[in-house]
């Protein structure tokens, strides 16, 4: 990503929900039994992956 | 003599400075500095903390212990805001003066990172023991807390200006002065009758320490002197106890607005901030010498009213739609209230991700919480949140024998007394969401109990009483003298569930009795 977000926190609570959200529904479909602090640590660390992505960018002018 | 010198030295012996009056603490939540509520924000205001480690120990102790979302969202109710514009920050939010040179964008994904793979070690069976986990993080915190006041004061005791040297007098500057803002102290010096006084406490300022207004000659002080202190770059001369009491040219005097400290929400002036040197306490300008982000607004400032944007509008709009929606789905067709949670929490995320480069849409980030906590909940309990809703008794008979009882709310209590399973099998699923359920099993009639508990207890039957989140426990209880046998499966959402005989047997004898824990 080029541009840095505006806020870094709502990126990382965006990407928290998103996958915690999917792997719940992942895990309600029956495809894998995905608990819930499981889903909620793969979404720290996508949300992390992210948060050091858009940190390389640059900044907004 | 002496006193004579005396008086002449300091003309208003008697009137020593006033401190500011002291008022009782109150918590007030962050306007200035916050990302979501304003807690962490107010918690580092208060402490004089760094309010990015403030909210990373929040983070984690919320995954910890599991209370601190909870305690978050009351603080966030309970405690009032600090009112608009009135407030006074020293604005933080940046890691790197920790000395290692990352920025705290870089730090936050950092511990994103190491909470999550914590989280997994912790589910494989490799996590660390946390009782050792949550002292060696309170440590780190306490560590970077005392690191980043360490260097703070470093970078203020670079900042904060010496006596100046006398030197000739410089012209008042043409035009605006610079220091219509924040620039406290300087101005205090001039404005205050020139006489260097304290505030008298008169009412012309409310009594909030300092005179308000002078004309730069009619305190009685010295007369302007062309030897005076030398004005800052910026104009407005340095602020120290040594030049207080110096003179200054009236011009200076009156183009300079009355300053007065910066208020903190609930308390005493913050004299630290209003020492503060001019270009140090300018909002969003660049501190020379430093080329670290976040050291410019270290000093006080009012958050400015971010102008209104078109999209969170419509965003609203469409969730708002999407909850009529959601309603009209959940209750029209089978679709689980989970399912219906999660596509919110993932549209809100969406949402956010999509917004973290358009603003800070707070809002949304509480409602993507209060999602993700209805998502738990929902996951959690595993029903279905059918049926009626209110306090209800039933007696079956073995022509009303159903094979599926369901409440979405209430205490549900099935007697079973009139049931005759006398060489018989009876399946039967129970749900009750919200609630409690009690079920009544009939005298020497066997059981195979399947009893979950989303939050909850199980009570009876095995003269256990437990419970907690997610609690499963099946019961086998032998029939006796050819009574028949009951298959249950029951499930309450959130609410405690009793078995028992007719007639309570809490006190039934183990030797009977096989249970199964699992939770």
């Amino acid at each position: 990503v080029n541009v840095r977000p505006q806020s870094t926190w709502t990126l990382a609570i965006g990407l928290v929900l998103i996958v915690a959200g999917v792997a719940t529904l992942v895990d309600h479909a029956g495809w894998f039994v995905v608990s819930a602090e499981t889903a909620f640590a793969i979404g720290f660390i996508v949300a992390g992956i992210g948060v050091l992505l858009t940190s390389a960018g640059r900044r907004r002018p | 003599m002496l006193g004579a010198m005396f008086t002449m030295s300091d003309p208003h012996p008697s009137q020593t400075p006033t401190p500011p009056p002291r008022r009782s603490y109150r918590f007030v939540r962050s306007r200035a500095d916050r990302k979501l509520g304003g807690i962490c924000g107010a918690i580092a205001r208060d402490l004089d903390a760094d309010a990015t480690i403030v909210r990373i120990v929040v983070l984690v102790v919320a995954l910890v212990t599991g209370v601190g979302v909870l305690a978050y969202l009351l603080a966030w109710i309970l405690a009032p805001a600090a009112a608009e514009g009135a407030e006074t920050v020293a604005a933080r939010g940046s890691l790197g003066r920790l000395g290692s040179g990352w920025e705290g964008r870089q730090v936050a994904g950092a511990v994103l990172l190491a909470l999550g793979a914590l989280l997994l070690l912790d589910r494989v069976g490799l996590g660390i023991d946390a009782g050792v986990t949550i002292p060696l993080l309170m440590v780190a915190g306490g560590v970077a807390v005392l690191l980043q006041r360490r260097n703070d004061l470093a970078e203020a005791s670079h900042l904060v200006p010496t006596a100046p040297a006398p030197s000739p007098p410089s012209p008042p500057p043409a035009g605006p002065t610079p220091a219509a803002g924040p620039v406290s102290m300087s101005a205090i010096a001039v404005s205050d009758g020139t006489d260097g006084r304290p505030d008298d406490g008169g009412p012309d300022d409310g009594g909030d320490g300092f005179d308000s207004g002078g004309d730069g000659g009619s305190g009685g002080g010295p007369a302007p002197t062309p030897g005076g202190p030398s004005p800052s770059p910026l104009g407005v001369p340095w602020s120290h106890p040594d030049v207080q009491g110096d003179a200054m040219p009236d011009e200076t005097a009156r183009v300079i607005p009355p300053a007065k400290p910066q208020q903190t929400p609930d308390g005493p002036p913050d004299d630290r901030l209003v020492a503060m040197p001019p270009f140090f306490s300018t909002p969003g300008a660049a501190v020379p010498g430093s080329a670290r982000p976040g050291i410019s607004s270290m000093a006080s400032r009012v958050p400015a009213v971010a102008p209104r944007r078109v999209w969170p509008r419509i965003a609203w709009a469409m969730l708002l739609f999407g909850v009529a929606a959601a309603f009209l789905i959940v209750q029209r067709t089978t679709v689980a209230p989970v399912v219906v949670a999660a596509s919110f929490v993932i549209g809100i995320g969406a949402a956010l991700v999509i917004g973290a480069w358009a603003g800070r849409p707070g809002g949304f980030v509480f409602l993507g919480i209060i999602s993700a906590l209805m998502m738990l909940f929902f996951a959690i309990a595993e029903v279905s949140w059918r049926g009626p809703i209110g306090d209800r008794t039933v007696t079956p008979t073995n022509e009303t024998l159903r094979a599926v009882y369901r409440q979405r709310a209430g205490v549900l209590r099935l007697d079973f007394s009139r049931l005759d399973l006398r060489g018989k099998r009876a399946d039967v699923d129970v749900e009750v969401g919200a609630g409690g359920l009690a079920i009544e099993i009939p005298e020497d009639v066997g059981v195979v109990f399947d009893g979950r508990s989303g939050f909850g207890a199980l009570l009876g039957m095995t003269g256990v009483d437990e419970g907690g989140v997610a609690y499963r426990r099946r019961v086998v209880i032998r029939e006796r003298n050819g009574a028949g046998v009951m298959y249950l499966r029951a499930r309450v959402g959130a609410g405690a569930m009793e078995i028992a005989r007719v007639g309570d047997l809490r006190d039934i004898t183990p030797t009977n009795v096989r249970v199964e824990v699992e939770s």
